[in-house]
């Protein structure tokens, strides 16, 4: 097996073309146009969520989700939750897809309010809706710890945070009330921090935490 | 040629790989790669002897940052397959693929490149049982997939 290793990383060698790329750019180093690039595809998924979103029904939800601050109600959780008379602070960003991928509503992500967990200290804590819950001994590769929280529009929010403190990662889901696409289910997240949401499917925890949440599409192939 | 240039050249394959282990995205990696290299540029001292390290490691972190950004997206049905995975015949390559992100990193560490599980717990920023446990786990799951 180790010799199979060793012969498929040898097959795999830099391409020519980017071999030239690269010495290219050593010789005259550019300045790079990923941040313009990354403007552009921003700015132009924004003019056409906001074209689309406009034309739905859910703009009123929507609107009301995302009229912060937002008071919570009492929430419905599978772990302690802390304090919930409080604003929420954070923010999602999500696309809603119907039947046939197309896109039906963009929610835009507030910068620094995105992820709802960090490591301080070797200790992994979840820190969205202005808590500081040290979770490093509720979750683990194999298992999920879960914060669940209604707001007042009566949308579900749950956060789904997994793994270890050197490896972890996390899902955000949305149960929006009279939703008809996607059974109302509106998700997003990163898996985590040496992964991506394509590999979600390699992570117990976040099987275990969708089981715990009971969203009805299961991470399989 | 640069200083630069040579250390491109002597280890452009190296860092190709392990940024291809870690993101499975040969797009991905060849980015990385570019990024990697001209931050070498940029660089203004590297303990000689340390230069495979020191890319190896800016390798790791670039492929930690480009993984760790945000991806929002519905979940049925899930995004669509890497453009790997659709030329993945070879038993072995489409074991080592079916590996999560985190097991082909230190697979590639330790069976190609030859690191210690000590060294690779340095590149990756990792525990050493971690390392451990994690060629354990990949070893685990090759041998059962290459079994099958």
């Amino acid at each position: 097996m180790e010799r199979n290793i060793r012969e498929y990383f040898e097959n795999e060698t830099m391409p020519e073309d980017t071999v030239r790329r690269i010495e290219d750019s050593l010789r005259k180093p550019r300045p790079s146009t990923a941040p313009l690039l990354r403007m552009a595809a921003v700015f132009a998924v924004v003019l056409l969520a906001v074209g689309l979103f406009l034309s739905t029904d859910l703009m009123e939800v929507c609107a009301d989700v995302f009229d912060i601050p937002i008071h919570t109600q009492k929430p419905e959780a599978t772990e302690p939750l802390g304090q919930m008379e409080t604003e929420i602070y954070v923010s999602y960003g999500g696309i809603v897809g119907g039947e046939g991928e197309k896109i039906d509503a963009y929610i835009s992500l507030a910068p620094n309010t995105g992820i709802p967990a960090e490591v301080i200290d070797g200790r992994l804590y979840f820190t969205a809706n202005a808590e500081h819950i040290d979770i490093t001994d509720l979750c683990s590769e194999e298992t999920a710890y879960v914060y669940a929280l209604q707001d007042n529009t009566g949308v579900q929010h749950y956060f789904i945070i997994g793994g270890t403190p050197e490896d972890w990662g996390y899902q955000i889901f949305l149960k929006v009330p009279g939703m008809d696409i996607c059974g109302g289910w509106i998700c997003g997240g990163s898996a985590g921090a040496t992964t991506r949401a394509s590999d979600w499917k390699y992570r117990q925890w976040a099987h275990d935490g969708q089981a715990k949440v009971g969203h009805p599409w299961p991470l399989e192939d | 040629m640069t200083d630069a240039e040579s250390l491109f050249h002597t280890y452009k394959d190296d860092v190709y790989r392990f940024a291809l282990s870690y993101t499975r995205s040969r797009e991905e990696a060849e980015d990385i790669c570019q990024t990697v290299f001209e931050k070498l540029l940029r660089q203004k001292t590297i303990t000689p002897g340390k230069e495979k390290a020191w890319l190896m490691q800016t390798c790791a972190n670039a492929c930690r940052n480009l993984l760790r950004c945000h991806w929002w997206q519905r979940t049925a049905p899930l995004d669509s397959a890497s453009a790997l995975e659709a030329e993945e015949e070879h038993p072995v390559k489409q074991a080592i693929h079916s590996l999560a992100p985190h097991y082909r990193a230190v697979v590639y560490l330790y069976y190609y490149e030859g690191y210690s599980t000590q060294e690779i717990a340095s590149l990756l920023h990792i525990s050493q049982t971690l390392v451990s446990t994690r060629l354990h786990r990949a070893r685990q799951t090759l041998k059962q997939l290459l079994e099958e």
